[in-house]
Order: structure tokens, then sequence, then C-alpha cells
């Protein structure tokens, strides 16, 4: 007799396990699997999360949620080889009641919230990779794993991330295309708390979130980030990987780290320098969490590796003044879906479900990265659909159309759609070289007083436009599809 | 269960040096024999009498001529029963014999029928049992000292069984020499009656293949050994040392590492938990040098090391090194040793699976 | 079937202080070979609709293997776990497996490995065999059933033999012999619902405290020191691989090493 749930949610990141939580809690028994050993052990992001979703999906959430740095300071930075414009935000009001955001560690987050999961009445099983769907004259009944293990049930939340194969295998996707994912790359580098604090102006408990454009990538599509923990900062890079290799590379052989430390493959091929994109810092308790975002089209076509491009990032001085002594303890890498909402999958099936990032939920405008909360918010969104489809007959298609609506209801699709145009017009690769170079060159010739005659800053950015060979009219329609897209 | 020959009774009571003789096609096993040298030195240390014992059926001849050995009697018990080992009645002789006779120490050959019975008997008997020792010593209170590789540090642990009668310890093939033998040499050779019923003979010998002498010597046998461990990263180079081992007229072997993640079978472990090797020449290629592999192999002659990592353990018991990649420095061994013996024809070694 | 809970042997590590092997806080697996042993259960099992019972003697933490086991295939599992047993060496841990195989009952054939990768010994299979006075066969890489007795292919120096013997019996498997299949979804399920695992202390059984145990194990590590190796001549050969090879062979000849 095969073993049967009411549900089965494959995936324990935050989606999965927001799902599990939320369908055990309407009474759904409720399997959770995870390939990982552990939930999170495979999962890796830049290093903050918005908890408005939390509020509703785990109330009590700020009790025991494992929070590195309440993010108290907003920064975006512009980078050339040697110098950085940045503006910087700061408000009491950051940080409090539901616009609330933490920088965290996905292995210790996603471990408490599937255990939120579990305490709800969800089955968690760890170590087993779904291989398949089970299906009987058209939907789905169940999950098939280890060849021949099926396991029944009405809904199967389909929760994997983002090189979710299970989607394309229920026919509501195709194959990822390359210029739809970037690859994220991140260090978290160890430092005491108190030299966090001092460094970057911040209380015990408190953190900062950063982004760099420009040199941060050396051109390429993508961005810096740079996140601090309670005792460690998280730098990375994110950089597009339109030209995706057919080559799968295993992270343990490519950037030589231990298996348990939020390992994932990843599709990358070689670049080179100028490429297009973005860096990001989260500051964590003891660590802070720097990375980038890069096109890795443009990683493809240029020859530059990405540990190269993470590596000077590191060491710009405005980095480097932050990050200086301390210890590089964790490298990881994952795939980041980068087309939002026009690259989304058919979200319901009959008797199929897709939440988190399989769906595609991840929006990079620019200037802040989410992910993880629409991920959340998602899960709930599909349980709450559950439910409506079981009063009304049966896990249907139709009848789990309610997906749909209880996604906007959390404006997880409103959100996507607003900023949907924000990646097409962040692969304008004058925004990741140019763009930069110019605004730092006029900071330059505003703050540098040298006796040698002053500009009007309106004529300096147009001189320096027209030396560097930016229409006039070019600038202004960049600027304006900017403002309309961010 | 049946009271055993327990530390309940005096110890005084347990005096004599034992060996357990196993047969092996019409005659000894040579662990067997090696270990009667070893037993021969520690009886004389005792003063006590060296005893055989070998249960058998037809084996009164092979009695005699193992005194020569240095044994200075052998316990016979003759049955058709015991023609071939098998655990039950073997086990009631050996327990039968050692209650009515009480010796103080009694040694095995850790072949599989030794590991076989010392495993049965001595949980029957509830003595000691020290398995795969290299080494054998007397304490101050003239207790059995049993020494044997502690795992995994480069350390000794030395086994006591203080209490408990008899003091019982296996020992793995070639750790010991085996003495001379001297046909000149007088003992005694006692038939001993055990009652060895039908239900005793519990197992039924249904097939027998015998392994035939394939493709080379074994490597427990051979005068040289080529070893290949982690650093071949697969199983196809061992093709490679192979045809180096034909050239060297040795066989080939491999460390625990090649064994376990299945580039080789078991047959070839050499190590603590393997084979124990005495080759005129080990070669050993991409072996680290584990502590549990030198416990197998560290008595052989000359020992030549071929290793990329010039600080690899395994270069502090070499003779003879090359710190280089095996991928180049064996096939290079090949081709000047096939030149040496004016084998023309291909310039590159085969470097297939056999 | 038996099986023991040892450290993962990539992972080896010795205590410098005790001198023995760390097992807190280090990987741990089920023994190799007792996970050959289990596959041939399993196949039993698929063949037959046996009952597969896993025993283990050990602390608590031994329940991971235990789960494992039973995310294999297995039907149930057994822990003998209790403080006095610490320390036993092979004769109280054959005694007490023992009287815990008795207790359990209605066994048909036990199966166990022919050694643990960290003692080594391969006493205690056939130490239970001889407790339990029943046949044994050791160091077999395939179990069949056939008119009601037991086969076994056994590997034994000289070659192979196939042994019948009738059941209850015991067979220890050699380690490699087979490939032990992963954990199921639906097995770690089973595991997850819960009261697949018994623990049982010495009492629950009735074993004698006066029989197990360190001060009761018949023999004890006296002592441990460390080896000392004869020096080697360490004649080292360095260079283009061609050089150095012709350099080492006329060195092993002029040694008298090679003809």
């Amino acid at each position: 007799m095969a073993e049967r749930f009411d549900a089965i949610v494959v995936g324990a990141g935050p989606a999965g396990s927001a799902a599990a939580l939320s369908l055990a809690r309407r009474g759904f028994s409720t399997l959770l699997v995870e390939r990982g050993r552990a939930p999170g052990t495979k999962n890796m992001f830049g290093g903050r999360i918005y908890a408005w979703p939390l509020f509703e999906v785990v109330p009590e959430w700020a009790k025991d949620c494992p929070v590195e740095r309440s993010v108290t300071r907003e920064a975006m930075y512009f980078l050339t080889e040697d110098a950085s414009l940045g503006i910087t935000f700061e408000s009491a009001r950051l940080g409090q009641g539901r616009g609330a955001s933490f920088t965290a560690v996905r292995s210790t987050f996603d471990a408490w919230l599937a255990k939120k999961a579990e305490a709800a009445g969800a089955t968690l099983v760890t170590g087993i990779r779904v291989d398949d769907l089970w299906r009987e004259s058209g939907r789905v009944c169940g999950v098939v794993s280890g060849g021949d293990d099926r396991v029944g049930a009405d809904l199967v939340v389909i929760a994997e991330g983002a090189t979710s194969t299970l989607v394309r295998r229920a026919g509501l996707k195709a194959d990822l295309e390359p210029r739809e994912v970037s690859v994220g790359v991140k260090e978290t580098i160890e430092l005491p708390p108190e030299t966090i604090q001092e460094r970057f102006g911040v209380g015990e408990s408190e953190g900062v979130a950063a982004v760099y454009a420009g040199h941060a990538s050396r051109g390429l599509r993508g961005g810096g980030f740079l996140y601090t923990n309670k005792a460690s900062v998280s730098l990375g890079l994110v950089v597009s990987s339109e030209d995706l290799s057919a080559r799968k590379v295993s992270i343990q052989e490519r950037f030589g780290v231990g298996e348990s430390e939020g390992v994932a493959a990843v599709y990358a091929g070689h670049a080179s320098r100028g490429l297009r994109g973005g860096g990001f810092l989260y500051t964590n308790k003891a660590s802070v969490s720097l990375g980038l975002v890069v096109s890795s089209e443009d990683l493809s076509a240029r020859k530059v590796s990405i540990e190269d491009l993470q590596t000077t990032f590191r060491m710009h001085p405005a980095i480097q003044r932050l990050v200086s002594g301390g210890t590089v303890v964790e490298y990881s890498a994952h795939l980041v879906p980068e087309l939002g909402a026009t690259m989304r999958p058919e979200l319901v099936g009959d008797g199929v479900l897709v939440a988190g990032d399989a769906a595609g939920f991840l929006i990079n405008n620019g200037y802040t990265f989410r992910g993880v909360d629409l991920a959340i918010a998602s899960g709930a969104a599909a349980a709450e659909a559950a439910e409506a489809a079981r009063a009304a007959g049966g896990m249907s298609a139709a009848n789990l159309a309610a997906y749909e609506a209880a996604l906007r209801k959390r404006n997880v699709t409103t959100d996507l759609e607003r900023f949907a145009r924000a990646p097409l017009y962040l692969k304008n690769a004058r925004l990741f070289d140019l763009y930069p170079r110019l605004l730092i060159d006029v900071a330059e010739r505003v703050y540098r007083v040298d006796g040698s005659g002053k500009d009007r800053l309106a004529d300096l950015v147009l001189e320096r436009a027209k030396s560097g060979d930016v229409p006039k009219l070019r600038l202004l329609l960049d600027l304006l599809a900017g403002a309309r897209s961010m | 269960m049946s009271a055993g020959a327990h530390g309940i009774e005096d110890k005084a009571h347990f005096r004599g040096v034992w060996v357990f003789l196993e047969l092996r096609k019409g005659g000894l096993r040579d662990v067997s024999v090696q270990l009667i040298g070893e037993a021969r030195r520690i009886a004389d240390r005792r003063g006590a009498p060296l005893t055989g014992v070998l249960p058998g059926h037809g084996v009164e001849g092979l009695a005699r001529d193992a005194i020569g050995y240095g044994l200075d009697r052998v316990l016979v018990v003759d049955d058709p029963a015991l023609a071939t080992y098998r655990s039950r009645p073997f086990t009631k002789v050996m327990a039968t014999l050692i209650r009515r006779h009480k010796p103080e120490i009694v040694f095995f050959g850790a072949s599989k029928n030794g590991r076989d019975l010392g495993g049965r008997l001595h949980a029957v008997l509830e003595t000691g049992l020290a398995a795969d020792c290299v080494k054998f010593d007397l304490d101050a209170d003239g207790n059995l000292d049993m020494i044997r590789p502690s795992f995994g540090g480069k350390s000794l642990a030395h086994i006591l069984c203080k209490r408990h009668r008899p003091q019982m310890a296996s020992v793995r093939r070639n750790v010991f020499v085996a003495p001379r033998h001297d046909p000149a040499r007088r003992g005694e050779v006692l038939r001993e009656a055990v009652e060895i019923a039908e239900s005793d003979v519990d197992a039924t010998l249904v097939e027998f293949h015998e392994f035939t002498k394939e493709g080379g010597a074994k490597p427990d046998d051979a005068p040289v050994v080529v070893s290949g461990g982690h650093g071949l990263g697969g199983p196809e180079p061992f093709g490679m040392l192979q045809e180096l081992a034909d050239l060297l007229g040795g066989a080939v072997a491999a460390s625990r590492k090649a064994v376990d993640s299945g580039w080789v079978p078991k047959v070839l472990q050499v190590g603590q938990t393997g084979m124990t090797v005495r080759p005129k020449l080990y070669v050993a290629v991409g072996i680290s040098g584990a502590v549990q592999h030198l416990a197998g192999m560290q008595e052989s002659g000359k020992i030549l090391v071929v290793n990329v990592d010039p600080k690899a353990p395994m270069f502090e018991l070499a003779d003879y090194g090359i710190v280089g990649d095996l991928f180049a420095v064996v096939p290079e061994m090949i081709r000047q040793l096939r030149t040496a013996k004016g084998l023309t024809g291909r310039e590159a070694p085969l470097a297939a699976a056999p | 079937m038996c099986i023991k809970q040892v450290p993962k042997a990539e992972e080896l590590q010795v205590d410098p202080k005790t001198q023995t092997l760390k097992r807190v806080g280090v990987p741990s697996e089920i023994n190799p070979p007792d996970a050959n042993a289990l596959e041939i259960a399993l196949q039993l099992k698929d063949r037959h609709g046996s009952e597969v019972v896993v025993l283990s003697m050990g602390p608590t933490s031994f329940d991971e293997s235990l789960e494992r086991s039973i995310g294999m295939g297995a039907d149930r599992a057994v822990l003998l776990t209790d403080r006095i047993l610490g320390g036993s060496d092979t004769v109280p841990t054959a005694y007490a497996l023992s009287e815990t195989i008795a207790k359990i009952g209605g066994y048909d054939l036990i199966l166990c490995g022919e050694e643990t990768t960290d003692a080594s010994t391969g006493h205690v299979g056939p130490g239970i065999a001889g407790h339990l006075d029943i046949p044994q066969v050791t160091y077999a890489s395939e179990v069949r059933v056939a008119d009601g007795r037991i086969r076994a292919r056994r590997t034994a120096e000289d070659g192979t033999e196939w042994w019948e013997v009738r059941m209850p019996c015991l067979v220890t498997v050699n380690f490699g012999c087979n490939g032990p299949r992963q954990p199921t979804l639906s097995g770690k399920i089973r595991v997850k619902r819960g009261g697949v695992i018994a623990h049982w202390s010495c009492a629950d059984v009735g074993i004698d405290p006066k029989k197990v145990g360190l001060l009761n194990s018949p023999t004890i590590v006296a002592k441990v020191d460390t080896v000392r190796l004869p020096p080697r001549a360490g004649k080292f050969f360095a260079g283009e691989p061609a050089d150095a090879v012709r350099r080492l062979l006329e060195a092993l000849r002029a040694d008298g090493v090679l003809r």
C-alpha cells in the first residue's frame, strides 16, 4: 500500500516550508520533501529577508527567528576602479513593523522555518530527491522518487527552486533559457561583531544592506552586494548568465568548498571585463554578505571568471575599508532567475501548483533584491488556494485558479509585473560601465578643488557625456526608461 | 550456556601453550606453521610445553611431521566429520580439549577458518581473544602481552587477558616467518577422543570451486608487489600496474582507499585489515602511507615509493623514492624494463584495464 | 540482522589523550559490511516476503543508522542501549546480542557483516552463533533459500564454497559483495511515522549486569605505545621521469633487488 498525503510539497526552502506550514495548519496531511541533508544546505542568497510575509505565516516569528541583524541603513554605490559614489538612506522607520527586514544565514533560517512546518504537523523528510510527478490521465496524483517509489497526494506544490526540473516535467514551463538566469556568488567574511558595528556605524543588532553598480562587476551586467551579519559580512555578485555553457560545473570542483555549506550546481560560462552587473552588501550579526550579480552572457563573451570578478570587487578600496582583516569562511554560488514576470511558467495545473524561485518569483530592480519574502508569500498563497479548491470539490486546475488571486492579494504578482521591465532595463550595458564612470567623473570634478576653475554641475555632466560618446538624447532616454521601470 | 574455562577457577591450573593447526590440501596452512615458531619462543619463556592441536581425518603422519617445527607434542582428534572444516564440530573439539587440558595460551592463525573458529569458540568459553596480533611478549605477572596496531594511530595497543583462561590470540599470515623444520626432532603424538554427534555436522558442503592460479602470483606469495593507492584515481590505471608487476615477476595489490572506492576487489588489499605481505620489493604507487597500510607491508625487504606529494608519509619508509607524477613515472619504468628485456614493439605501454 | 554504527572511514580521528577512536562529533555511517549484510536481508525480503528486524547495541546516537536501515526497507529495529554495556569487548557483546535476539525470537536467519571497520575483529557474528548454538557460515557473498534451507556462497582462501545449513542459522557477509540500496521516500516516511525503533535496556532483556561492561570484559587495552619502524635508506631520484627512472633501475640492479 503506497503512502498517501493530502498534499506533498517538494523543496523545504522558504516557499516550500511556508506552504507546508500553512497547509498543515489548514488541516491538510502534508509531506515536505527536501533533497538536501537538511533544509537550507542547498540554498543560497544575498543576505536579506523582508519580514512582512512572516507576520501571516509565523505571527510570533520575532521571538525565535534566527535574525542576524535588523537592516537600519540602505546604501547604493557606483564604482569605478578606485573611486565610489554613494547614496545612503538611514531612518528609524527602517526595520520597524511590517516594513522590517533583516539579514540572515540560509541554513539556520530555512531550518527554522521547516521546523515550524513540522511543529504545525507536516512530515519532513530530507535527503530524498523527487524525480518526477506521478500522473494518471493527465492529472498529478503524487510524486515518484528513487526509480519507482510512489507516494500519492491530491496536490503537489512544486517549490524546488530556480533549477526546478519538476516544473518542466509538469509541462508548465519550457527549459530554462540562458538569458533568464544570472549567476550569483558570495563570500561570507568573518569579522568580530564590534568591528562590524564600528566600521558600518551601527548598533549591536543593527545592520546595513548595500548594492554596488559599475566596477563591482567590472562592467558586466549585474551587481555587487554587501550585507552585514552578526559576525561576518556577505559579499557577492549576481551576474546574468545569458550564455550558459552546457557544462554543469560542480561548486566543489570549481571553487574548492566543502560539501555541506550552501552549495548548488551552477551553470557558468567564461567571461570578460566590463561585464554588466552589480554588487550587494548585507551585514549579518557577525558577518557581512558581499556579492555580485553579473550577466553571464557577458561573462562568456569576454572570458573572465566569476572568482576573478569577486576578488576584484572585494579588493576595491571602498570595500576593503569595510572588510579588511576578515576571514572568508564560506564561498557559495547559485542560479538567480532574472526575468521576473516575463519568464514565469504556468503556475497551476490539475493537482499541482508552483511556488517560490521555481515560479520565477524574484525581483531585481537595481536597488534592491527580493526573493525570500515573495517565496514565503507564495507558499501561503498556495495553501489558501488549496483550501479554496478543497471547498470547491477537488484539486483541479480550475479550482486551483484561486492561487492567482491569492498571489495578487499579497502583491506578489503586482510587484512582479510592476518591475517586469527592470531586468530588461538592467541589461543596458551603459548602466554598468559608462554611466558609473560618468557619475564619478562628475563627482570628482565637483569635489576636487585645485584652483583650476570650476564649471557648473549641468555643464560638467553634458561635457562629460559628450566626451564619453553618449548623445544627449540617449542619456535622456536612458534616464527616463530607468525611472519608469524602477 | 555452558560453563566456560573461566577466571573463576584458579589461573594456576592453566599451563601450556597451544597452537591450532589448520589443514590445507593435505598439509598445514602456512600461518599455522609460522605460528609454531613464535609460540615456541613464548612457551620457552613460560617454561611450558608447546602443543599443536590437529583435528582432522587420517592426519597422524602430518602430526608427526609437524613436531619438526618445534612442537613438543601434538593432540590429534581423528574423525571423518573433521576432514573438512566446519564451525560447530571444530568448536566442540577445541572447547572439549581446552576444558580437559587447561592450556594457558592458545594461538590461532587468522585465516578465514581460524577467525570463524576463534570467534565462536571464545564466546563459548567466555574468554578473551585478541585478533590480528603482530607481536607477543609477557608482562611482569606472566600474562601474555598481545600486541596489535591501534586503529588510526601511529601506535601499538597492548592487550591483556588478565583473569580469564586460556588467553587466546590470532595472527595473520606472514606476520611471522616459518621456523626451520627439523625432521629429527622428537615429540609425542596423542590421540584424543572427542564425541562428535551427527547433529554436530550441521553444515553440508554442496559445491567447492577451487581458485586456479590465474594471471600471476597472489600478493602474499609474490617476491615483488606493485601496490596502487588513491593516487591512481580509478580502476583503469591498475592495468598499468599489472604490466609493471608482470615485468618485475610480481603481483598487484592495493591500499584500502582503492578498495573502498571500488576500483579493485578486497582480496588485493594490503594493510591492517587486509593482507600482510613481506616481499623482497614492495612498490607503492600513489599511496599516501596511512599507518593501517604500513602495518601490512612495513616488513618488506626493500620499498620503492612513487608519489606526487613529497610530504607523503609513505616516503618515510622508502628505500628508493621518486617524487613525481605516477602517470609519467610508471609508463617510463615499463618502457625501460621492456627495452632491457629486449621486448620491442610498442613505445607506450597499455594503460587499459586487464 | 545486526549492525553497528561506526565513524566514517575517511574521517577517522584518534583522540590524542585517550588513544582511542574519536566517536563524538565525527560523522558516522552503518559499518559498511553490515550494509552489505542488510542488502542481502532486503533482497531476501523482496524475494520471500520475510520480516527484517535490525538490531544494534550502543548509545542512542546509533538510532541514526537504525533509521537509515528502515529507510532502506527494514521492517523494524531494536537498539540495546544501556550504560552498563560501555566498554564491552567481544565476549559480552556477543552474549548481550544473543540474549536480545533470543528475546526478539522467531528468527530463521541472522545476518552480520564480516567485521567492523573500527575494531575489525570479526568475532561477534560467530560468537552469537556459538551462544545460540546454531550453525554458522562466515565470509559469504550470496545467500539463497532452497528447500527450506539456507545456501550461502563462502569465499575462502582456496576457493568458493557453497554451504547448505538448516534454519535457524547465522551468516556473516563479505564487505563489498553487493551495492546496498539507498533509503526511499516511503521508507523515510515510515521512520517519521514512528513506532518502528524500540530501545531496550539490559533489564528489559534480562541480561546479567555481571557479564557485561568494561570490568567484565576478558580483554583490556593495557597500554598504547608508538611504533618505531626500522630506518630506511631513502635514496631519491629527481629530475625528468626518463632520467630518474634510469638511475632508479641502475640502483635497484646494483643493490641486487632487480636482476
